[in-house]
């Protein structure tokens, strides 16, 4: 026989050679970074959102806090001298080139006002526009479409006075308080599929002062309300054009918008591309790019490559992904307080049928339980599982949501909890449940959120390994998730989420998402804190809920609902092209694409190209 | 007429990867030892293995193979108050902190100071972690190591459902004919016109990701090949003379199936059975790959490849190494499947 | 054979019956559908409307009448997440697919055909070695692996072609490469071992006796009879494409139809689900009755079978 054994491996070891060589020259990036791999600051010097600026959000001095919505006219935003007058600005440039952006998904890519439900819904960034908008720089309220606006009766009353310049694309007239109306009636509806539905259905009506001012009366105070119709948080609240709309009806409206941003559309290839081209002399800005185009690709890993190979400028991308850009040499943009991510431990709400009293950390004797729910927390190095989980860009330094450091609502005593295994076993044998129990924890990677299998993967390790629990991975679907959290069918089930910034004050998001008689339960479902959450909702003084703030947590503190682990960032991939790009603080989502290359100026200035 | 591998008339010396090949294909000594291998790897996983495969040590996240040494991963300015962001600057203190847990150095050795550069070190390898570790700390080496079990279990049980559901379906149709034949053959032939990964995936996505539910939607969209092939033999089989005889005699239909047409073909049944062995493993890592396979933790081939896939550029290894082997088990499995081929039944050639 | 041909035909009519049944029921016993569609704050009374407009109150026999119905005259429904037209979602993407399908053919065909006829007469020679070893290893490659690599190897280190999507001409490539080279292996065997066949036929040897030149005999005689098989199985391999589609899809972003079903079944878009996968199967049994209707033109033999 001619065969021989080491002849006979040749082609094996050729194979193998050659996959190894593929990947190794990964592996050669990896150890040898080139000069571009030290990322550098995303923003010119001119116009600097300093990361610093960003981390903890706004200026700490209460009174300074328009944003807050004041109580008061003196808290009032003054009209800008300049600009009710002004004509649109002139351009300083003129748009040139293409802006590609990559994102993992549309959300449901529908344009009519109230359809679209999500935070992932970004596309609309960049052709609608809001009442008001966010500093990049300091986070607070500024007018976008309303140059003017004040808050009365104790958040009873709103009104908004509108810029003149604001048009409709494509001939469509001006931006008008009928169009505010329509749009803010269209976010009420029954069948408005809008985050902050509930907010827009406590209008009791709307009076017309004139083409440019619209008063809207709340049956109920609503303080806030400034910071639900804003471009500056991953919601939806834009304004629609109330004629267009009616014309052609809402089939067409659906799919051929007429909005009033800088940039209109031009095709939309649903579920693969969305293109858009500059507006020309646009009210607020001329975008640097003259086209800007975002593409969809749902793979993490092709989207980078699509960044590295040059083929489009931004992705969205999660903060599991930062160390692969480093090692690629790509710039990162990082947006702190993104989210807080935590673990809810499901079943605990004994007002609710489904409330489970066999669940340990849920059980009929609240001292017990608190002890379990205290060991699980005890248990998990939270500073492990920001550099394995979170690629390193988040704080463990959070013990509640939105309670960052620096925050007047955040009292020292609400300090992190730490890692101590030793402790955390002996609680829980205090509690009758040494060496834990068998229960199964959510893997659901919500959008922007897909580093979540991989917190709930290193939290279920720890508590494996420190003290004993058996502990099934459940991966699913958000959309399949979305009935148990409707239902409240999860007790007994650790479910890792991560919430989104949509406001300074804690309170905003968990009113949302956590109320007891709200429609979704993601974090804490207790009579005391949803009283507190209604009574932070109708005092408008700042300093009072301050205080309450300080009492809600206090409460949350002592009980433990739900186990905090840490603050992660939002981030962003940036190719070469993008110089400078002014994103709102803590908004992780894309936004303010516009914005790319321009020194940003509040509305109503002149933008102009930075360099 | 059967095929038969001829010996070419002369081969020239310097031909060695055809020998090698040939060699391969003529004594599949390399197949059966990597079979072998791999058969001993999946009973004895739990000896074999120097970790727990589903048990991670977060502080041994993305640990490399025991070859590549230690590196500098970041470089970040070392700058007095607080750091502006997490990319680009650190803290005096939290660098402090860095360099006491042996995370980090000073480049070029010297003191801690606002204005230096503060590098970030990964640590090299070691022979605790031979094939490096993973996301979550878990040593690759024994997660490639447990991910034999579910390729194989997926495979070899997916293709006893299917080789069976077939080869009754097969022996039914060829040996009754007529109306039987005729819906039965239909039937296959519906079956193989569905799009098989296609309806997999939809399937396994809605009845939530487990071992049985995959094993159960493989074997049931398989069978047809085998019916399909059955059948065949068996009417091959039914007008050959010792069959006709049986029939003449008066054995049941039962009983000739079972006593003269099965043992006939229990060598083509052998022969797909072994090719279908690749295509399984295949598909089970497509499965895993898209999410709806094997479930986390488990160490299945395909979801490691789908987890190391966004680590390409820091970890190269958790990715790579799950491939090899998906590769390396189908490419023993394929040649050993053609050898058995050329061996028992040479008409099968072309599939 | 106009009896052969009506009889696949009824056949494959059958087949898209059986599927489309399938795809009814699959979406039915994974639990209440309304659930998975309706928003996640809405209201019993929303969720009700949902079952009313989606027909979901009326008994399933009623249902499936009505859903086969509006399948037959494409009415595939209306998306539930865009609320487009699924029919016209589908034909945004059915051609992206079939285009990556013929690629991939195409290039299983450029490659693998000229290699295999070079194998197999010049059987024993290091191509054939090199040639045999590259379809064996194709075999064994996962695709989506090789995908992977691809994408690290020719978008991100040598930066020569795109990495996913479809933006320019040359995105393609990557794509079709990894799906046709497991097939470009298998049309070189096929070819190879077809074409020695032939090779060895007795009319072959008569024609080598008759004096004719080599390169006449390969070309005008061998070659002809070889690629029969080749042809027919060509058409096989396109419906193996449309099989991989899923998975190449999704790793390389391509907006296809694979990638479209892939994502309705993450948002548990049933209508899109449904539409999707009964379209997809119909270019399949489609493409497996030419198969069929091949082989008949072929091989009389399997038109009396």
């Amino acid at each position: 026989m001619r065969f021989t054994g080491v002849k006979a491996l040749i082609p094996l070891l050729l194979a193998l050679a050659l996959a190894l060589v593929a990947a190794c020259g990964g592996a050669a990036a990896t150890s040898a970074p080139a000069p571009t791999t030290a990322p550098q600051p995303t923003a010119a010097p001119t116009q600097a959102p300093a990361p610093q600026a960003t981390a903890t959000a706004m200026p700490s001095a209460p009174t300074s806090a328009p944003a807050a919505g004041g109580s008061t006219p003196a808290a009032t935003a003054r009209p800008q001298p300049t600009a009710t007058a002004a004509p649109a600005p002139a351009a300083s440039h003129t748009p040139t080139g293409e802006l590609r952006v990559a994102m993992a998904t549309f959300g449901n890519e529908r344009w009519l006002p109230g359809a679209s439900a999500g935070a992932e819904a970004t596309a609309f960034h960049s052709i609608l526009e809001n009442l008001l908008t966010r500093n990049p720089e300091t986070g607070d309220n500024i007018g976008e479409l309303a140059e003017f606006w004040e808050i009365r009766d104790g958040g009873l009353t709103w009104e908004f006075r509108l810029r003149e310049g604001p048009q409709w694309h494509n001939g469509n007239g001006p931006v008008t308080a009928d169009d505010v109306q329509f749009s803010f009636e269209r976010y009420a509806a029954e069948n408005s599929s809008n985050a902050r539905a509930g907010v827009f259905r406590k209008i009791g009506g709307y009076r017309i002062v004139d083409s440019q001012t619209i008063i809207v009366d709340f049956n109920e105070p609503e303080i806030l309300f400034g910071g639900d119709l804003n471009s500056g948080i991953p919601g939806t609240q834009y304004i629609y054009p109330k004629n267009y709309i009616e014309q052609v009806g809402d089939e067409t409206a659906d799919v051929e918008p007429v909005a009033s941003g800088p940039y209109r559309l031009v095709n939309h290839d649903r579920g693969v591309r969305i293109d858009f081209e500059a507006v020309p002399g646009h009210w607020k800005l001329t975008p640097a790019f003259a086209n800007m185009s975002f593409l969809k690709t749902v793979e993490n890993s092709t989207r980078v490559a699509q960044l590295r190979a040059g083929s489009v400028d931004i992705i969205g991308i999660g903060v599991d992904f930062a160390n692969e850009l480093k090692a690629g040499g790509v710039q990162i943009k990082s947006v702190p307080g993104f989210a807080t991510v935590g673990i809810t431990l499901g079943g605990q709400w004994a007002t609710k049928e489904t409330y489970d009293p066999s669940v340990p950390w849920a059980q009929p004797d609240a001292e017990k339980a608190l002890k379990v729910r205290q060991a699980l927390a005890l248990a998990i190095d939270k500073e492990a599982v920001v550099d394995v989980a979170l690629g390193g860009l988040g704080r463990a330094n959070v013990s509640l949501p939105f309670y960052f450091q620096g925050e007047p609502w955040t009292l020292p005593e609400f300090e992190p909890i730490g890692y101590d295994p030793d402790e955390a076993r002996r609680l829980l044998a205090e509690a009758g449940h040494e060496g834990c129990w068998e229960f199964t924890i959510n893997l659901v990677p919500w959008p922007g959120r897909a580093f979540l299998p991989a917190v709930g993967e290193a939290v279920a390790t720890q508590w494996e390994a420190n003290l004993g629990c058996r502990i099934t991975r459940r991966p699913l679907d958000r959309a399949v998730f979305a009935t148990d959290f409707r239902e409240r069918t999860y007790p007994g089930v650790a479910v890792p989420y991560a919430m989104p910034f949509v406001g300074r004050e804690p309170w905003q998001l968990l009113r949302l998402n956590s109320h007891i008689d709200g429609p979704v339960m993601l974090a804490y479902e207790d009579r005391t804190f949803s009283d507190y959450l209604d009574e932070l909702g109708a005092t408008a003084d700042f300093d009072r809920r301050v205080i309450l703030m300080q009492e809600m947590g206090r409460h949350m503190y002592s009980q433990l609902p739900r186990i905090e682990l840490a603050e992660v960032f939002g981030i962003f991939g940036i190719g070469e092209n993008v110089k400078t790009w002014a994103t709102a603080p803590g908004n992780g989502f894309i936004h303010n694409t516009a914005y790319v290359n321009l020194n940003w100026a509040p509305p109503g200035q002149p933008v102009t190209l930075a360099e | 007429m059967a095929v038969v591998v001829l010996e070419p008339p002369q081969r020239r010396p310097a031909d060695w990867i055809g020998l090698a090949f040939r060699g391969l294909r003529q004594l599949p000594l390399l197949p059966s030892i990597i079979l072998a291998i791999l058969l001993i790897t999946a009973i004895f996983a739990d000896i074999i293995a120097p970790h727990p495969p589903t048990r991670g040590d977060l502080q041994q996240s993305l640990r490399p193979p025991v070859w590549i040494g230690e590196s500098v991963s970041e470089t970040r300015t070392v700058v007095a108050g607080r750091a502006a962001d997490f990319l680009t600057q650190i803290s005096v203190a939290e660098a402090q902190k860095e360099i006491e847990d042996g995370d980090a150095r000073v480049a070029g050795g010297g003191e801690l100071a606002p204005g230096a550069e503060l590098e970030f070190l990964r640590q090299g390898g070691s022979w605790e972690y031979i094939l490096g570790a993973d996301l979550q700390g878990r040593d690759v080496l024994s997660r490639v190591i447990h991910g034999t079990r579910p390729s194989l279990i997926v495979s070899i049980i997916a293709i006893l459902v299917a080789g069976s559901i077939g080869t009754t379906i097969g022996l039914i149709a060829g040996f009754r004919g007529g109306l039987a034949d005729a819906i039965l053959m239909r039937l296959t032939d519906i079956v193989l016109s569905i799009p098989l990964i296609l309806i997999a995936v939809v399937i396994a996505a809605i009845t939530e990701p487990s071992l049985q539910n995959i094993i159960i939607i493989i074997g049931l969209l398989l069978w047809p090949r085998f019916a399909r092939q059955v059948r065949g033999e068996t009417l091959a089989l039914k007008s050959q003379d010792f069959v006709a005889r049986a029939v003449v005699a008066g054995s049941s239909g039962l009983r000739i199936s079972l006593k003269h047409v099965l043992p006939n073909i229990v060598p083509s049944l052998l022969v797909i059975s072994t090719l279908q062995v690749g295509y399984v493993i295949l598909l089970e890592g497509s499965l895993s790959f898209l999410g709806v396979g094997v479930p986390p933790p488990q160490p299945a081939w395909g979801l490691m490849i789908a987890e190391g896939r966004g680590l390409l550029q820091t970890a190269w290894w958790t990715a790579l190494f799950p491939g090899i082997a998906m590769a390396l088990t189908v490419l023993a499995v394929n040649l050993f499947g053609d050898w058995l081929r050329d061996k028992l039944d040479p008409r099968l050639r072309q599939i | 054979m106009t009896r052969y041909i009506a009889l696949r035909f009824l056949q494959a009519i059958i087949s898209l019956l059986v599927v489309m049944t399938i795809v009814f029921m699959l979406s039915r016993l994974s639990g209440d559908p309304v659930q998975l569609l309706a928003d996640i704050s809405a209201s019993e009374e929303q969720m009700e409307a949902i079952r009313r407009d989606l027909g979901l109150d009326r008994p399933l026999a009623v249902q499936w009448v009505n859903y086969v119905r509006d399948m037959l005259v494409f009415d595939l429904g209306e998306s539930v997440t865009s609320r487009q037209p699924v029919r016209e979602l589908i034909w945004q993407r059915l051609p992206n697919t079939l285009q990556l399908g013929f690629a991939a053919m195409a290039i299983s065909i450029f490659i693998g055909l000229p290699i295999g006829i070079y194998a197999a007469v010049h059987r024993g020679s290091r191509l054939d070695g090199v040639a045999r070893l590259f379809a064996v290893l194709g075999q064994s490659m996962p695709s989506f692996w090789l995908g992977v690599l691809l994408i690290l190897i020719f978008a991100v280190i040598l930066g020569v072609l795109p990495p996913g999507g479809k933006e320019s001409p040359t995105s393609i490539i990557l794509p079709a490469f990894s799906m046709g080279y497991l097939t470009t292996a298998a049309i070189m065997r096929l070819t190879r071992s077809s074409m020695l066949d032939v090779l060895n036929a007795e009319y072959i040897k008569l024609a080598r006796i008759k004096g004719l030149s080599e390169t006449k005999v390969i070309w005008k005689h061998a070659l002809k009879n070889s690629l029969i098989p080749v042809i027919t199985f060509s058409v096989v391999l396109f419906t193996l494409f449309l099989g991989a589609a899923v998975v190449t899809e999704t790793v390389f972003s391509w907006p296809g139809l694979g990638s479209l079903i892939l994502d309705g079944v993450r948002t548990r878009d049933y209508p899109l689900i449904q539409g999707g996968v009964v379209v997809f199967s119909a270019i399949y049994i489609l493409a497996n009755l030419l198969v069929d209707i091949l082989y008949g033109y072929l091989d009389p033999r399997i038109r009396l079978a």
